[in-house]
């Protein structure tokens, strides 16, 4: 029966004083996780609003203060946990417990204080995760006391088990994420050590983690959990196949993949649920491309090696198969839960073929007599997309990626450099068509290929960081590639980087919300230069350490440029990139120097201390800094 | 104080109890392991010198570590061991001679005589001839710097390790002895 349309509701005016206080609020309300985007628009939708107020919406400072306070606390509690490890002598062990519990006592009382008892409750929450921090601190201070086993998974549970009620306590998402991570790395370090599957982590992640997510209404969190999940399913299936690598393995991680697919449509369905769908569509949408994109590369290099015979495959591999097949067929076929908003329409469509191009992996390691059939899987998938949407941008991705795939055949590994720059121009023209396919109705599809790009291109570059790597790789005398395809493939590469280049400078942000801000376009000419820019500079002379400080440096104004671009288009995935380079580099650079653990942690400490007060003098004045966010 | 208030409160103070109490569990639960334990001195042996120094700490290897499955009693059979819990009962032949492994189990031993102890752990590694059993008292934390004199003497001197080991078998290092004589970190 087809559900009535709401009768629209007449909209009625608000005295001034009420107009004010209520839209600043429901701000406040959206921030806090009280009520969602959509809630807030409904209530908007109610009244007639002072033009003053809709004019004057001001851009909220609350992402640059949070962010500030963040990092300033996590410097804060690397600090602490930096002291501890030192190990001081001179400070005898009951002191130094007393001092810590002591600690977690005041800092948490003073985020308790800070988050419901004062106005500075972005403060409050990181103060609240550098209480958390301390605590998973005094943990590892009475495991050295007590000289527990270095490697001491239970250390990670009991910190994850004291830090998951705290953060829901305080509704605090950076402490979730601090919790799913810890439970994380116990079950990691579980399987790794004794290399023994961990059913009990799926009990974990449905029955508290996911709940956690949705409870804190944190997309993210959910995202982070599903993301978890799939890792799980992988590793332990590698454990129940008593670590015999097969592409077999993959097809439960695929399916898995489609059924995130198909609850995104489940969620899309439900009017509370329907903010959760992207998170599953992207989830899923990621998963399935990086299985469907990495079967040619895997058919060349692995298939030698990763033959299993079908009936050697474990129990646990067909029960697997089984409830992701039953639960996807079952939550398809069920009418009530169908959504019908354009790209659900494009998920069902396209789910047949990308079914059968993530199943190929059943038949890839049995392919024994040519490379080339290995590029079906991803053809049947590019077919379905073309099918549903008459759009080619993803044929146009398909071919730069077999571009990819074709130089690599003949690819000789001794020149790891010239590798590195094909993958880098690859994932350069992946990045531009990742914003060309921004365009509705397939955005996440185009995301996909935005990180795909980014990893491609950022991963080599991230390895010549390391002063180590890039003497190994570049000191040498670099022989130039002798297969006229690889010149060929480059050249091919570069023309695609250029076309992509073309046709993405047309659109201008914020006209075109796939269009490029002045920073990216910046960035989309740096990476592709890059790799002509490294070559050049080694045939200028051998790499020293000023050439890995130049690496260095333009690593961080790329991984800046992300965050700044994060902020300006306000898109959490930017920002959260931007952050994760940041820290990546950072925290190698800082365990790459042969420092005194006293002398780092007084260093991060203070950093610490600094960059947290400028953000909380920051919040004391929102309204100014909001210029700056 | 309004009731949402109220509520959040005693949530807060339940979550900060929560994890204070785990930290001092924690602190109490090996603090009695260390001083009711029965304290047994084990010769240490170098695994490997290259090997022995990582980070602020000092791993090392004792004598019934890796247990010759032929010289012990064992009912464990042939099944998949890793990650196994066993105990492990351990010997002294003479008042200065080492511990030896001289049985293994999956229950623990119900009767020890005076010169026999009783170790829990997990099996890492196994063959038809051997049996590699860590028993969480292999690492020995030390302050920053202090941890290469060591590695030397483990390699020049003899040095021995006075084990805590409750009646469950839990073991965890007391005291460090270079050439019997005890180390003082400074």
């Amino acid at each position: 029966m087809p559900s009535q349309s709401p009768k629209p509701v007449p909209k009625t005016g608000l005295a001034d004083i009420v107009a004010d206080w209520l839209w600043v609020k429901l701000r406040e309300w959206v921030e806090q996780g009280i009520i969602r985007p959509d809630q807030k628009q409904a209530i908007e939708d109610l009244y007639i609003w002072p033009p003053r107020l809709i004019k004057q919406t001001p851009a909220k400072p609350v992402n640059l203060i949070l962010a500030l306070e963040i990092i300033g606390a996590l410097l804060i509690g690397i600090g602490l946990m930096t002291f501890i490890a030192f190990n001081w002598p001179h400070l005898p062990s009951p002191v130094k417990l007393g001092l810590v519990l002591f600690l977690i006592a005041a800092i948490h009382l003073t985020a308790y204080g800070l988050v419901y008892h004062s106005r500075y409750h972005l403060a409050g929450q990181a103060v609240a995760f550098l209480g958390n921090l301390t605590y998973g601190g005094g943990i590892w201070l009475v495991a050295q006391i007590y000289h527990l086993p270095a490697s001491f998974p239970k250390g990670m549970l009991i910190w994850a088990a004291g830090v998951l009620p705290m953060a829901l306590v305080f509704k605090s998402k950076l402490s979730f994420f601090l919790s799913v991570g810890l439970f994380l790395a116990w079950t990691l370090a579980l399987s790794m050590g004794y290399q023994l599957p961990q059913p009990v982590f799926l009990a974990v992640l449905l029955g508290l983690l996911v709940p956690g997510a949705y409870y804190l209404r944190s997309r993210i969190g959910l995202a982070v959990c599903l993301a978890v999940g799939g890792l799980w399913l992988y590793l332990n299936l590698f454990l129940w196949a008593d670590l015999r690598v097969s592409a077999f393995l993959l097809v439960p991680l695929a399916l898995y993949g489609l059924v995130l697919l198909v609850v995104s449509n489940v969620h899309a369905g439900k009017a509370r649920l329907q903010s959760y769908a992207p998170v599953y569509r992207l989830v899923g949408a990621v998963i399935l491309a990086a299985l469907i994109v990495s079967q040619p590369f895997y058919g060349i290099w692995s298939v030698q090696h990763a033959r299993m015979e079908l009936a050697a495959l474990p129990w646990a591999f067909w029960l697997w198969c089984g409830l992701l097949l039953a639960g996807g067929i079952i939550l398809v076929f069920i009418p009530r839960w169908k959504a019908d908003d354009p790209s659900s329409r494009l998920t069902r469509a396209w789910l047949p073929y990308l079914a059968a191009a993530s199943l190929y992996w059943l038949a890839l390691p049995l392919i024994k007599i040519s490379v080339l059939p290995s590029l079906l899987g991803m053809s049947a998938a590019v077919l379905g997309h073309w099918l549903a949407t008459r759009s080619r941008s993803l044929i146009q991705a398909a071919i730069v990626i077999s571009l990819a795939w074709l130089g690599s055949l003949n690819l000789e590994w001794e020149l790891t450099w010239w590798f590195m720059a094909l993958l880098i121009l690859c994932g350069a023209a992946l990045y531009l068509y990742g914003w060309d396919l921004r365009r509705p109705p397939a955005k996440e599809l185009g995301l996909v290929f935005q990180l795909l790009g980014l990893c491609l291109s950022l991963g080599p570059l991230f390895l010549l960081t390391f002063h180590s790597i890039n003497q190994k790789i570049l000191v040498a005398i670099l022989p130039l590639p002798v297969h006229p395809d690889y010149w060929i493939l480059a050249g091919l590469l570069g023309a695609a980087w250029l076309a992509g280049c073309r046709l993405i400078f047309a659109y201008a942000h914020p006209k075109a919300p796939h269009g490029l801000l002045a920073e990216e376009r910046v960035l989309a000419v740096l990476l592709g230069l890059s790799p002509f820019a490294v070559t050049a500079a080694r045939y200028a002379g051998p790499p020293d350490n000023w050439f890995t400080f130049a690496l260095n440096a333009a690593f961080f104004f790329v991984s800046v440029m992300f965050l700044i671009t994060g902020y300006r288009r306000r898109e959490p995935h930017l920002k959260a990139l931007g952050f994760g380079l940041i820290s990546l580099l950072v925290a190698f650079r800082f365990f790459e120097m042969d420092w005194s653990l006293l002398y780092k942690s007084i260093l991060l400490v203070f950093s610490g201390i600094i960059i947290m007060a400028t953000g909380i003098l920051f919040e004391k004045n929102k309204e100014k800094v909001a210029v700056l966010d | 104080m309004t009731r949402r208030n109220a509520v959040i409160l005693s949530l807060f103070v339940a979550a900060l109890a929560l994890q204070l109490g785990i930290l001092l569990a924690f602190q109490f639960s090996r603090q009695s392991a260390l001083d009711q334990g029965r304290r047994l001195v084990v010769r240490a042996e170098p695994v490997d010198p290259r090997d022995l120094f990582r980070g602020d700490y000092v791993i090392l290897r004792y004598g019934f570590s890796r247990i010759d499955r032929g010289q012990v009693k064992d009912a464990l059979g042939e099944t998949d061991l890793r990650g196994a819990k066993v105990y492990v009962k351990i010997k002294q032949a003479a008042p200065d001679a080492g511990w030896t492994a001289v049985d293994v189990r999956r229950r623990p031993f119900e009767r020890l005589a005076p010169d026999e102890a009783m170790l829990a752990g997990n099996i890492t590694d196994h063959s038809p001839e051997t049996l590699n059993v860590a028993y969480g008292c292999e690492d020995v934390f030390v302050p920053e710097g202090q941890g290469k004199p060591i590695e030397k003497n483990l390699r020049e001197h003899k040095v021995t390790v006075e084990l805590s080991v409750t009646r469950r078998g839990v073991a965890q290092p007391a005291k460090l002895f270079i050439d019997g004589q005890p180390v003082e970190f400074k």
